[in-house]
């Protein structure tokens, strides 16, 4: 309508820049080569190899458990701490202290947390990588739910005290329910962070239970093979399809709340 | 029931409320009104427990409010969102403030199935707020609010939300509610017409401060500040200075008003003000000008009178001894044909003598004193008036010139409209005197001949005395024996529907030209510019209007329909 048709040019090179490697990942997982680089014709195999990796079946295992936990400490936490800077301080310097994580550099996270483990003397597993997941899912999750309560009728909230109900009342009745699409969202992010997320884990893992990339990453040091592009392109699809389904309970909150 | 008292809340360096004090009566409806940003909100909030004063108490039949929670306060509110619950049905966000009562199920449902009844939404139990039109959530959100029987309902803003239609019913929904559950309403608006419609009482809010508390009616027909007649029913303002009869605005001449400080019921009803006054034809003579004077002012010959003074005294071979007013009483002002002494009125108003061989004896009344006021056929000397207004010296052979005082808003002497030709006024001496308006074409009334008399140094500075004209001379620092008085800057409040048109370029009144004509609400809505001031008049007439833009009309108004505000 009237605009300029040349402004789609770099539009779509951006795309096709942004994709074009996704695009050969997925290709040359259906590789009948043993070949990462060249195709020669389509087949299903390495899909099946991949199936019978134990290596890389405990890795996914070990993955999704550490995702699992430290999303639900990451939803139950953020949603805590957005709800207290929302309503409680008027401060922009914890404001902005409470959502850094999500912006720190993961390798500083990664070796402050390790030191911090090794200090209080924490022993490391699954479960000190999900305390770790947790930290950076949960500034995660309380900047998208913050966003939303900034966006939120507080007059719900003052209505509810108005009609004789208590803050605690108020908070899991009226707050709460208002927040509920921000607050998936955000463990839905928090989610598909914590699958794919190496430098922290790599640091605080036990050597005997790697996550899925740690796994990759030490398969790759001894050459990429159409495998690991069959399980980058699962990991793909699964990470589409959460940030899709994230996107679209985003909206259908914004168009609840707007009504 | 509920007393707010020296209530003062501060936001940084915005007052929002400065040292607020009201009452509101058990059963009240009672608005809070003024534009955005006067304090009224957050007054509501503090009463509501969501925001708390700087200083200040507030107390509810004698209970503290201040100290309780806002969900322990047995006060409800109705916000201007409505802040219905979006993910409750319409009968479970009216349950929720009994559920948090701790009632019985049952009683909850009984409770909320009356009030759903009451608000005519039986039938939208099942809904949700988003599926409501915008009148159906205003009245769940009252139902929320009234189901649980406060003692007092704050309502925020309840119908601005509501397009027109849907406004008027709600109105009268609202007011037959309060009435049905005897529920103390306040009500917080910025739409005066909103306010007037529903309330008993009305405070006006100003920059976190009232400005005046009243009755609709009296409001709107006896604004007290400027800010409460530019604010209520959008009044013709005009800016000048007081004097007998009106007010005296540069450029357009003395226009006719009462005092608002007039407080006299007597003086509201022109009825009541004539049946005390002296036989006299032309009792209804407010008017600075007569019939056949080519005058500039604005008023017409049935302008009622105001005040109980002697208005108008006109007689042949009549004495008339002190008019009769309820404080009147008249001694020693002598008007013997041509000459008027000592009188002393305080507050009294010697409008207009006209009589042949009138002896009119001096009008006292109110307090304002003028002794030694003397009219000698054509000359008036030393009026001196403490509140005294020289309106018009007018006669055959007299001239009476009743020193005026219109009660408060007169510390000034003005010698208004003495018309005479040549005349003489000696020694009118008064701070803040006015010689408004010596006219000298002989266009006196009746029978007047000041051929004579001469004006000379009516103690004004800035006085002129041109062939016996003097207009708009104000004199400052003029004395007289035995009193100060000042000419007041003051506010002419006029509303629209109130204005006069005629299109009859003879008539008297202000001369102005029509700009807009435009019709709605079955009235048409005038506005007419008028030389010499920058807003144009507006004008409100029942029915379609005759005039056209660009039509050359005059406009006047009763002088009680006007109100003089004093500013400051």
């Amino acid at each position: 309508m009237g605009k300029p048709r040349f402004l789609y040019v770099p539009f779509w090179l951006t795309y096709v820049f942004l994709y074009a490697p996704i695009l050969v990942l997925l290709v040359m997982s259906f590789n009948a080569g043993r070949s990462p680089y060249v195709h020669e014709g389509f087949s299903l195999k390495w899909y099946g190899v991949l199936a019978q990796d134990e290596k890389i079946l405990k890795g996914l295992v070990n993955t999704l458990i550490v995702a699992a936990g430290s999303t639900v400490l990451a939803t139950v936490l953020g949603t805590m701490l957005a709800v207290g800077l929302a309503r409680y301080t008027r401060s922009k310097l914890l404001d902005a202290l409470g959502l850094m994580p999500a912006i720190l550099p993961d390798l500083v996270l990664a070796i402050g947390l390790l030191v911090f483990y090794d200090v209080v003397k924490f022993s490391l597993g699954l479960h000190s990588v999900i305390l770790a997941h947790a930290l950076f899912g949960m500034a995660f999750v309380a900047a998208v739910v913050r966003t939303r309560l900034t966006h939120a009728d507080s007059s719900l909230e003052e209505a509810s005290r108005d009609l004789g109900a208590g803050p605690v009342t108020t908070f899991v009745r009226v707050t709460l329910p208002q927040l509920v699409p921000g607050i998936v969202a955000g463990a839905l992010l928090a989610f598909t962070l914590s699958i794919d997320e190496f430098v922290i884990a790599f640091f605080t893992a036990a050597p005997t239970e790697p996550t899925l990339p740690i796994v990759i990453y030490s398969m790759v040091r001894f050459g990429v093979t159409p495998e690991i592009n069959a399980l980058a392109s699962i990991l793909l699809l699964v990470s589409f399809t959460v940030v899709i389904v994230a996107q679209r309970m985003t909206k259908i909150g914004e168009i609840r709340a707007q009504d | 029931m509920l007393k707010i008292d020296g209530v003062t809340r501060r936001f940084g360096d915005v007052t929002a409320l400065d040292n607020v004090s009201l009452e509101i009566e058990q059963g009240e409806f009672f608005a809070l009104l003024g534009p955005s940003g006067c304090g009224k909100t957050t007054l509501l909030r503090i009463l509501a427990g969501f925001e708390t004063p700087d200083a200040g108490t507030v107390t509810l039949d004698g209970d503290d409010l201040l100290s309780m929670q806002p969900n322990r306060r047995p006060i409800n509110l109705m916000f201007q969102s409505y802040a219905l619950f979006p993910h409750m049905t319409v009968a479970k966000n009216i349950a929720y403030g009994l559920e948090q009562e701790k009632l019985g199920k049952a009683e909850i449902r009984q409770r909320v199935g009356e009030v759903l009844e009451t608000i005519g939404l039986a039938e939208m139990a099942g809904r949700k707020p988003s599926q409501l039109s915008g009148g159906q959530r205003q009245r769940v959100a009252l139902a929320r609010a009234i189901v649980k029987r406060p003692r007092l309902l704050l309502l925020d803003e309840p119908l601005s939300a509501l397009d027109k239609k849907v406004r008027a019913g709600m109105q009268l929904e609202l007011k037959r509610l309060q009435h049905e559950v005897g529920i103390t309403f306040v009500v917080v608006t910025h739409d005066q017409e909103e306010a007037m419609s529903l309330a008993d009482r009305i405070a006006v809010f100003q920059t976190g401060q009232v400005r005046q508390v009243d009755e609709p009616v009296a409001l709107y027909e006896r604004p007290r500040t400027p800010f409460v007649a530019d604010f209520v029913g959008a009044n013709n303002l005009f800016e000048g200075t007081a004097v007998p009869g009106g007010l005296e605005v540069p450029g357009l001449g003395v226009l006719p008003a009462e005092s608002a400080e007039i407080e006299d019921p007597e003086t509201v009803e022109p009825d009541d003000a004539a049946s005390e006054k002296p036989s006299s034809e032309e009792s209804s003579s407010e008017e600075p000008v007569s019939e056949e004077s080519s005058s500039e002012e604005p008023v017409s010959e049935d302008t009622a009178t105001d005040g109980p003074e002697s208005d108008g005294a006109e007689s042949e071979d009549a004495a008339t001894d002190g008019p009769d007013s309820p404080d009147a009483e008249s001694d020693g002002a002598e008007s013997d044909g041509a000459e008027s002494e000592g009188t002393d009125a305080e507050g009294a108003e010697t409008e207009r003598a006209e009589s042949e061989d009138t002896a009119t004896d001096g009008p006292e009344s109110g307090g304002a004193e003028s002794d030694g006021a003397e009219s000698d056929g054509a000359e008036s000397e030393g009026t001196d008036a403490e509140g005294a207004e020289t309106e018009r010296a007018e006669s055959e052979d007299t001239a009476t010139d009743g020193p005026e005082s219109g009660g408060a808003e007169s510390d000034g002497a003005e010698t208004d409209g003495a018309e005479t030709d040549g005349a003489e006024s000696e020694g009118t001496d008064a701070e803040g005197a006015e010689t408004e308006r010596a006219e000298s074409d002989g266009a006196n009334a009746e029978g007047t001949d000041g051929k004579d008399a001469e004006s000379d140094g009516a103690g004004a500075e800035d006085g002129e005395t041109e062939d016996g004209e003097a207009e708009g001379g104000e004199a400052e620092g003029g004395e007289v024996e035995g009193g100060e008085s000042k000419g007041r800057k003051a506010l002419l409040a006029v509303r629209p529907e109130k204005v006069r048109l005629s299109d009859e370029m003879s008539g008297e009144g202000l001369p102005g030209t029509v700009v807009d004509v435009s019709f709605y609400g079955g009235i048409s809505h005038i506005a007419v510019t008028v030389e010499g001031r920058d807003k144009p008049v507006l004008v409100a007439q029942q029915g379609a209007a005759k005039v056209e833009a660009g039509a050359q009309v005059r406009l006047d108004w009763d002088a009680h329909d006007a109100v003089l505000i004093r500013e400051g």
